[in-house]
């Protein structure tokens, strides 16, 4: 049972700033777990807890389900990878592996095993006797990978150890990454700023804020089912759309008004908007989840006009303003000031190449009522189930 | 498991008890503090001993020795400035000194900057030739020195120091100087040379604010190096009049069968503005020592 | 080339040809007083040193490298170049060591590290006679450290000539003096090799299960390979050239010679014997000893690099 647990963690520095502040979160035996946030939301901070390189300020630590708060970093049988490596200069790929062992009084011939192993399972045979500084950055990745690996630990625990390497072999290195966690079967914590990196590898995913987790849950109900808005806008890319806006109840339908925009949606798909209403929402839908309507008529459908159209290959990224009258809707005090300096905000849709408009064209951009998002306008918290099943009759005929 | 999360659920409940578990070691061993102590010990006692006897009668050195004063007594300082001359002697360091440091400063700047920014043929040539000068000890060259001073017809005068406190100063300020200038970016001279600025006024204009810090630090640097010159005065000054301030001290420990509580005070008066302007720049001082000797 | 008109070539070189005369203007000043002050004794002592003259009027008597074999021939320079090893083999030691150690306690979490860093590069910024006087006061027989041994049993510590009086331990006692007043120095060159360190290489240490001695062998020491390299270098160096210190507290060489070093011999021999030829020649030979290290170090770190 090697599970981690971290229950009202709590760290301040000595400077006084709260890095984490109440964390609670268990991982399960053999999960692939990640932390994901911007730089000082407290991820790091919470690994290095983890580890035992940080001492909590308040809380209890556990790993396989004992308490470790008072054991060393190099007892708690857990083995962490590093953004830059951290390998040693002086000494070769084989003896960088076997470090670890060498100190735990490993007999040698078991190390020599048991570096051969983790080489041969990371393609790194051939540079057993090379030096860090003779290696390429994706080999270094690996060696700190086999570093770890040698110690057979109860988990691994990995700072952004993808974020130096080029792109192309990022990628790379996230399927491996994938296939060696398939194979080992360890428990994995991984800290990551990168949103790609989340959804792609992990099981589940921890939305960090300020030393606190917003929304823990698998990838895919991170991304239909944000329970805020910056968690909402902090995955996807291009982000969520997501405009201030006014609801009321109209006529057994939702009416929702943002600028000169109108979008009606069957009131019983949202329930707990149409409650509250009339009152303020922040409305959001994703890029993706938008498609060109061929009129204006159907319900859930804006008119917009085209300001940059982008070509990716098979997609079109449209970029579009809703009118001068229509706020982004943030909770960042910078993105809001600059944002309103530049003339109306610019939204975002992802179409088919073959749908895309020419640049300034008028188009109507239809969006599914089930992927609307309602968030408290004040709290940011997410309001609604467009989870409910659809009520309406007729002219909606996409099936989603 | 179950047992920790209902041991952590108790915890939990009760209000009064923090959620903190056992620590892990993790405080600077006292062992450093001691240390460090001792080696702090090392470093002040020679200093805090000599400083003593200034600010006793010089019986008390002799009777005495080791304690510390019992009050502050200045006569020494009084007496040494005036009987003791140092009071000349002073002023002979600070009328040498203060050239040096602002002749060298500017010098450095200016070829600093010329070595660093502008693009010259030989530019690399003129650069060797100066760090050649790095390599250079002053005792090989007291010699040659002595008799071009002395042709020049400069012995025992201030100008045959200076100039020749000036001429060893300058390799170290130009090349930290030239390495200060390489670190600023090139966009910031590229830019002003387009807007049609000459060397001068980006020199004067945009370097210089800039490198305060650095200038600041070699001021610094020279200062002390001046200051505390004891070969130059020592080769060129022979009247008694022209000495500087360790010169004389050393000659007036030489002369009297030492009153140390004088040569106390004569210590005090070389170390303090010493000491004081260290004290006041030395984050900027200690950042350019180490650029030197990384680099050299 | 060829393909730009003669119009624009001509400007162009005007243009860099007021660029050179610019530049030179900016590195005259100080080129003039280093050429008069340092290039110019430079080519001097190496002509002076084929004479053999007293210092009046202009040097006559040409010898040439008699004055090198003079130096050959000479005992006295022999014990000065062993005189500046054995001060090599005192203080290099001491200020290495005392210097990495106050680095390496520094650099953790200390209380009050700046004021201890300040307070150690403190007798780096004294003055020689400072340093001089002050080791003197503490050396002296009648001094506070002798009384102080004294008083309290320690006796045997001390020594009746004030250590600088005593042909064997003169020559270590100033070193140690000496040492004193440039750990500081090596100090803070090793605070700023362990401040390159990656910072990450100690949590990898950490969690792979090492000690604080392992910490300082694995991470710490080899990090710090380079720096030290350069500390030596500058330590050897600066073991070739002490005076002040000597001159001040063992004038004249010392008792019998005992701390005559190769810059102290070459001021005796031209301002106390009039021997400026002989005297010029140890100088040349000191600048090839000091030149010949600093070429071996720049070698060095090419390679490394």
């Amino acid at each position: 049972m090697a599970g981690i647990g971290l229950t009202r963690i709590t760290k301040v520095f000595e400077n006084g700033v709260v890095a984490v502040n109440e964390l609670d979160l268990e991982i399960a035996d053999g999960e692939f777990a990640v932390l994901l946030g911007p730089s000082g939301c407290g991820k790091t901070t919470a690994l290095r807890i983890i580890a035992g390189l940080e001492e909590p300020t308040a809380g209890l630590v556990r790993v396989g389900g004992e308490i470790v708060n008072h054991v060393l970093a190099k007892d708690r049988n857990i083995a962490m990878v590093f953004q830059n490596y951290a390998l040693y200069p002086q000494m070769s790929v084989r003896q960088n592996m076997g470090f670890s062992l060498r100190l735990h009084r490993i007999p040698k011939q078991e190390i020599k095993e048991r570096v051969e192993a983790a080489a041969h399972l990371l393609g790194l045979e051939a540079l057993l006797d090379r030096k860090p500084r003779t290696l390429s950055g994706g080999q270094r990745q690996r060696v700190a990978m086999g570093r770890a690996i040698v110690r057979d630990p109860v988990a691994f625990l990995m700072d952004e150890p993808l974020s130096n390497l080029d792109a192309k072999l990022r990628i790379q290195m996230r399927a491996e990454l994938l296939k060696l966690h398939q194979r080992l079967g360890t428990t994995i914590v991984y800290v990551t700023h990168d949103q790609i990196e989340a959804m792609t590898m992990g099981q589940r995913v921890a939305v960090m804020r300020d030393g606190a987790i917003l929304q823990l849950d698998s990838p895919q109900r991170l991304y239909r089912e944000p329970t805020s808005v910056y968690v909402a806008s902090f995955l996807g890319s291009p982000p969520m759309n997501i405009v201030s806006a006014q609801a009321s109840v109209d006529d057994g339908r939702l009416q929702v008004v943002f600028g000169e925009h109108r979008l009606t949606v069957p009131a019983a798909t949202n329930d707990t908007v149409a409650a509250r209403c009339p009152c303020k929402v922040a409305l959001g839908f994703r890029p993706d989840d938008v498609e060109r309507a061929a009129t204006a008529e159907e319900a859930g459908t804006i008119t917009v006009r085209a300001d940059v159209v982008e070509l990716l290959g098979s997609d079109a990224l449209v970029h579009f303003s809703l009118g001068s009258g229509v706020q982004r809707f943030t909770e960042l005090m910078e993105e809001a000031r600059e944002t309103a300096a530049l003339e109306g905000a610019v939204f975002t849709a992802r179409l088919r190449e073959e749908e895309a408009p020419a640049s300034g064209d008028q188009l109507h951009l239809h969006v599914h009522p089930r992927r609307l998002h309602f968030f408290d306008a004040a709290t940011g918290a997410r309001l609604a189930g467009n989870d409910q099943p659809l009520l309406l009759s007729g002219s909606l005929s996409h099936a989603s | 498991m179950s047992d920790a999360t209902s041991q952590t659920a108790a915890l939990a409940a009760a209000p009064e008890v923090p959620l903190v578990a056992p620590r892990i070691r993790r405080r600077t061993p006292v062992g450093s503090y001691v240390l460090l102590g001792l080696i702090a010990l090392f470093t002040v006692l020679p200093l805090l001993l000599i400083w003593f006897t200034a600010f006793k009668p010089n019986i008390d050195t002799v009777t005495k020795p080791y304690a510390p004063p019992d009050s502050f007594y200045l006569h020494n300082f009084v007496e040494a400035w005036k009987t003791g001359r140092f009071g000349t002697y002073f002023e002979n360091s600070v009328r040498i000194t203060i050239p040096v440091v602002i002749v060298s400063v500017v010098f450095s700047m200016l070829a600093g900057y010329a070595l660093a920014s502008i693009r010259f043929r030989g530019s690399r040539l003129f650069l060797i030739v100066f760090t050649i000068g790095l390599m250079i000890p002053t005792q090989a060259l007291l010699i040659p020195l002595f008799i071009t001073m002395r042709d020049l017809r400069l012995l025992d005068t201030f100008w045959s120091v200076i100039i020749a406190e000036i001429g060893f100063a300058l390799p170290f300020g130009v090349f930290i100087m030239r390495a200060f200038f390489r670190s600023l970016p090139t966009e910031l001279t590229d830019a002003a040379r387009m807007d049609g600025c000459s060397e001068l006024r980006l020199l004067w204009h945009i370097a210089l604010p800039l490198s305060l810090p650095a200038v600041l630090a070699l001021a610094l640097f020279q200062f002390i190096f001046s200051w505390n010159d004891f070969l130059f005065p020592l080769i060129f000054l022979s009247s008694e009049n022209a000495r500087t301030l360790p010169l004389g001290l050393i000659y007036f420990t030489g002369k009297y069968t030492t009153n140390w509580a004088l040569t106390g005070a004569g210590v005090i008066m070389i170390s303090a503005p010493v000491i004081l302007l260290y004290i006041a720049l030395q984050r900027h001082f200690v950042r350019g020592i180490v650029a030197g000797g990384l680099r050299g | 080339m060829s393909t730009v008109p003669y119009v624009v070539r001509r400007r162009q070189r005007a243009a860099s040809a007021r660029r050179w005369l610019v530049a030179l203007a900016f590195i005259l000043p100080a080129l003039a007083f280093y050429g008069l002050v340092v290039l110019r004794p430079l080519v001097d002592a190496v002509r002076i040193s084929f004479y053999d003259w007293d210092g009046f009027g202009p040097p006559t008597d040409y010898v040439g490298l008699d004055n090198y074999r003079k130096a050959f021939d000479d005992p006295l320079f022999w014990t000065s170049l062993k005189h500046n090893l054995v001060w090599m083999a005192i203080s290099l030691p001491l200020v290495v060591g005392l210097g990495l150690l106050s680095a390496v306690l520094l650099a953790g979490r200390i209380r009050g590290r700046t004021m201890l860093r300040t307070l150690y590069f403190l007798p780096v910024v004294q003055a020689s006679a400072v340093i001089a006087l002050a080791w003197r006061w503490v050396y002296s027989p009648i001094g506070p450290v002798t009384t102080g041994l004294d008083k309290s049993g320690l006796g045997f510590l001390t020594n009746d000539d004030g250590w600088v009086g005593n042909p064997s331990w003169a020559l270590p006692s100033v070193a140690v003096a000496a040492a004193w007043a440039g750990f500081g120095f090596s100090m803070v060159i090793f605070l700023a090799g362990i401040q390159g360190i990656d910072p990450a290489l100690y949590d990898a240490v950490e969690v792979d299960g090492a000690g604080a001695w392992q910490r300082f062998r694995y991470v710490t020491m080899p990090g710090l390979r380079s720096v030290t390299t350069t500390v030596l270098v500058l330590g050897v160096i600066g073991s070739f050239l002490v005076f002040d210190l000597l001159y001040i507290l063992t004038p004249n060489g010392g008792v019998i010679q005992s701390t005559q070093v190769l810059g102290t011999l070459l001021f005796y021999r031209a301002f106390s014997h009039n021997e400026f030829g002989y005297g010029a020649a140890l100088s040349v030979v000191l600048m090839v000893i000091i030149f010949a290290l600093s070429w071996l170090y720049l070698m060095v770190r090419e390679r490394r690099d």
